[in-house]
């Protein structure tokens, strides 16, 4: 499984008529390349953070399967939660940068078919319909057979779990990543749209006689292979992003004329707002009523998720990006180029990201509220009005702010949103 | 009921907040939209009577409304007549014109089909996880009797044409009869919210009129419907199904699976865009000096189309037939494959010839995601 390494052609889809950025902009003012130079910055401080985050939960980990107590297996799910705060920040560099696109699949796809990897209830597990490797249990097995393809699995390393990705076709094939940890950590939530979320024993983990529900060796194996493979690929994704000569995304991304580099940030910002995030992880859910379709559905961090999804737009609009440590790092953001153009529309954008981080803020203190909190799952289940508003907000909100986001690729010389895959094949 | 979406009235400001701000943006107030289009511009200038892109298309779509409307409504009928298993045939062809009428119309993802998720309380779809089979499942252990209300507040997984399909063909209704008080009462329940939203739609429609016509970015609205349609046809509804996208073919993929319609329904797809797409394109065209292109579109629709219904094997059956070895399928798949690529090359023509010609540009759109 090496197509993460595969650069995609970085084709320029701008069309040969894009509207030529004015040239009379003064020398002190925020220029088109100071922005995507601080892109860049920040998809590098970004990523590191989610790289620190993620070695944490790696100690918290080792931690747990040291001694398997429910005390070390709480402070590995809060390590967990913690990691998820820079990386889904960073996902507003997914769409429009094919590299980070081709990639996260790895690190976060979902939702996924669970029985893959371990053991799930009899009953009510909704897999993939036509997916051969959705009861596979890789963690009860030392072979399995998926749509005729026979996998040696005795030996649980990093490189085996990233081959079973997509394996058969299969999307919700997802053997590595965030939630796969996440599947392990918390087991299958069996609360519907009631409150709790998974369940899973610490002694899931035990060794010898203590071990509850089979395999604790493998499983234990499992979640640490899971674990390296995170941190392997978020290694991988920094150097991309590093400010050194030479031969990294950073540099290709910053050798194309700044346009294009306009264009992929605002493609990110746009795909992310609307199609993503108000689209497949809310609107799908909550109109369908689905729990099968939430983003984080072991662990109940959905509202997190989200909300972290939505402060990703933000950074990059405002080029400022607040650390794990609590600094800042600051620069010229889309904000300060867009004001140049219009400032009328660079305050009206500036506003509409923050209503709809004030509607996500809602979602997430409805969520973690101490006194009877209502969780995302519980916020889509029928009937539950006051919850379908919360989400609904929040979906509007991100719809009104896209169509901003639009007008601005307008304003900045940005004439064609399509993504550098979007091109016909056949 | 007044604060989910599902449920709040359908009053024309509820319509228009939600054109312009539904999910498929790419309609007005949108930055790229203006000021591109010197077509626009042109169609502005038009004598009060004279035809415009959109005067033809309101027309035309509101055409395709009522004819939705009243297969529903004959549909819904038939149910409440009966539902005996005897009865199950003509219920099977009543479901599949209605389904095919909303096939015709589903390019239009504007207006008031946005308001409520309209379009997926008529098909909820994809369904990867089967939402619709385990709810409509759950729906039948359930020991209290259904009423309508339950179906209009339910989730969309349990409202539409592919919730009908569950009860008219899955294995879930072998063991019990369709006569049934359950499974008749719910059926019942299914054909009157289509009913009552197609109704709500042709309605809104009407009073969407004098907003529609008088904003220009809806021509590249409308055309933008017609290009995602085209996109979803040909890589969700036949390349994913048939393994043409990288994968291995999955029948499930295709939409209407459990039936075997699922080409049925395409074909009605491509038909719709013949009927109430197709004129108002070719007046926008003409206007704009392209006439052109608007027989090259005209004729590969006809291709397009001629190929779709000379098809009488469905998805299902032209894979199931490929694992058994059969000799015969290969020749079903063919015939598959020769449809997807007639569709692509309708695609292109309208991406890469057509809207360029007329100033258009892609947007964001609700499936930029994964």
């Amino acid at each position: 499984m090496i197509s993460r390494l595969v650069r995609r052609p970085l084709a320029l889809a701008i069309a040969a008529s894009a509207v030529v950025v004015s040239s009379h902009v003064a020398a002190e003012d925020v220029t088109a390349e100071a922005v995507v130079s601080h892109y860049t910055d920040l998809a590098h401080t970004t990523y590191s953070d989610a790289l620190k985050t993620a070695k944490a939960l790696d100690e918290a980990i080792d931690s747990l399967l040291a001694a398997p107590t429910p005390e070390t297996l709480a402070a590995a799910k809060k390590a967990w939660r913690e990691a998820r705060v820079p990386y889904q920040q960073s996902e507003v560099f997914r769409f429009g940068n094919a590299i980070v696109d081709d990639w996260e699949g790895q690190l976060n796809a979902w939702p996924l078919d669970e029985g893959m990897i371990d053991y799930v209830a009899q009953d009510g597990y909704q897999h993939e319909l036509g997916n051969a490797g959705a009861t596979a249990n890789i963690i009860a097995s030392e072979r399995i057979n998926i749509g005729g393809e026979e996998i040696d699995v005795s030996t649980l390393s990093p490189e085996l779990l990233a081959e079973f990705n997509e394996i058969g076709g299969s999307e919700a094939n997802v053997a590595t990543g965030y939630h796969a940890i996440e599947f392990l950590l918390w087991g299958q939530d069996q609360h519907g749209y009631e409150a709790g979320a998974g369940e899973r024993p610490a002694s899931d983990f035990a060794q010898g006689e203590d071990c509850s529900n089979g395999h604790c060796d493998r499983r234990r194996a499992y979640l640490k292979a899971a674990s390296q493979l995170l941190i392997n690929d978020l290694e991988w994704m920094v150097a991309q992003w590093a400010p050194v000569d030479g031969d990294n995304y950073r540099s290709e991304l910053t050798a194309q004329p700044a346009e294009e580099g306009l264009r992929r940030i605002l493609f990110g910002m746009g795909s992310l707002s609307l199609g993503e995030l108000a689209g497949e992880r809310m609107k799908v859910a909550l109109e369908a009523n689905s729990y099968e379709d939430e983003h984080d559905c072991f662990s109940d961090n959905t509202h997190n998720s989200h909300y972290y999804n939505g402060q990703g737009i933000q950074n990059v609009y405002t080029g400022s990006y607040q650390r794990i440590d609590g600094t800042t790092l600051e620069g010229p953001g889309v904000e300060a180029l867009l004001a140049q153009r219009d400032s009328e529309l660079a305050q009206t954008l500036e506003q509409q990201i923050e209503a709809s981080m004030d509607a996500l803020g809602t979602l997430k203190e409805t969520a973690e509220r101490s006194d009877s909190p209502m969780t995302f799952d519980m916020m889509i289940a029928p009937s539950n009005d006051q919850g379908a508003a919360i989400v609904n907000d929040a979906i509007l909100a991100l719809v009104t702010q896209t169509g901003s986001i639009e007008q601005a690729a307008g304003k900045l010389g940005v004439t064609s949103l399509q993504p550098d895959d979007a091109g016909h094949t056949f | 009921m007044t604060t989910s979406p599902r449920h709040s009235g359908s009053a024309l400001a509820a319509a228009l907040l939600l054109a312009t701000a539904g999910l498929t943006l790419g309609g007005p107030g949108t930055a790229l939209a203006q000021g591109s289009s010197d077509a626009n511009a042109e169609t502005a200038h038009d004598a009060e009577n004279e035809s415009t892109p959109r005067s033809v298309w309101h027309q035309d779509i509101g055409l395709g409304y009522r004819q939705l409307a009243s297969r529903t409504q004959a549909l819904a009928e038939r149910l409440k007549a009966s539902c005996g298993e005897a009865d199950r045939p003509a219920l099977r062809s009543e479901w599949l014109a209605a389904y095919q009428a909303w096939q015709a119309v589903r390019f239009v993802d504007f207006g008031p089909i946005e308001v409520d998720s309209r379009a997926w309380q008529l098909q909820f779809w994809p369904d990867a996880k089967n939402l619709v089979g385990t709810r409509v499942g759950a729906r039948l252990r359930q020991d209290a009797p259904v009423s309508a209300d339950d179906i209009a507040e339910a989730g969309v997984a349990e409202q539409g044409f592919p919730a009908l399909e569950v009860l008219l063909y899955d294995d879930v209704m072998a063991s019990r009869s369709l006569g049934d008080p359950l499974p008749c009462a719910l059926a019942g329940a299914i054909g009157r919210h289509l009913v009552a939203v197609s109704d709500a739609v042709v309605a809104d429609w009407q009073a969407f009129a004098p907003h529609y016509l008088a904003t220009d970015s809806y021509n590249e609205a409308t055309l933008h419907g017609a290009m995602q349609s085209l996109e979803i046809l040909e890589d969700k509804r036949l390349g994913e199904p048939l393994g043409l996208m990288g994968a291995a073919p999955n029948a499930y993929r295709a939409e209407a699976w459990r039936s075997g319609q699922s080409v049925a329904l395409a074909a009605a797809s491509v038909a719709g865009l013949q009927q109430y797409f197709e004129p108002g394109l070719a007046t926008w065209l003409d206007q704009a000096g392209h006439a052109e292109l608007g027989d090259a579109f005209a004729r590969q629709l006809e291709d397009t189309l001629d190929q779709a219904e000379a098809i009488d094997t469905g998805i299902v059956d032209a894979l199931a037939d490929h694992s058994d070895g059969d000799s015969s399928s290969p020749a079903a798949q063919q015939e598959l494959a020769t449809l997807y690529l007639e569709v692509a090359q309708l695609r292109a023509l309208l991406d890469d010839q057509i809207a360029p010609a007329l100033g258009v540009v892609k947007g964001f759109n609700s499936s930029d995601g994964d």
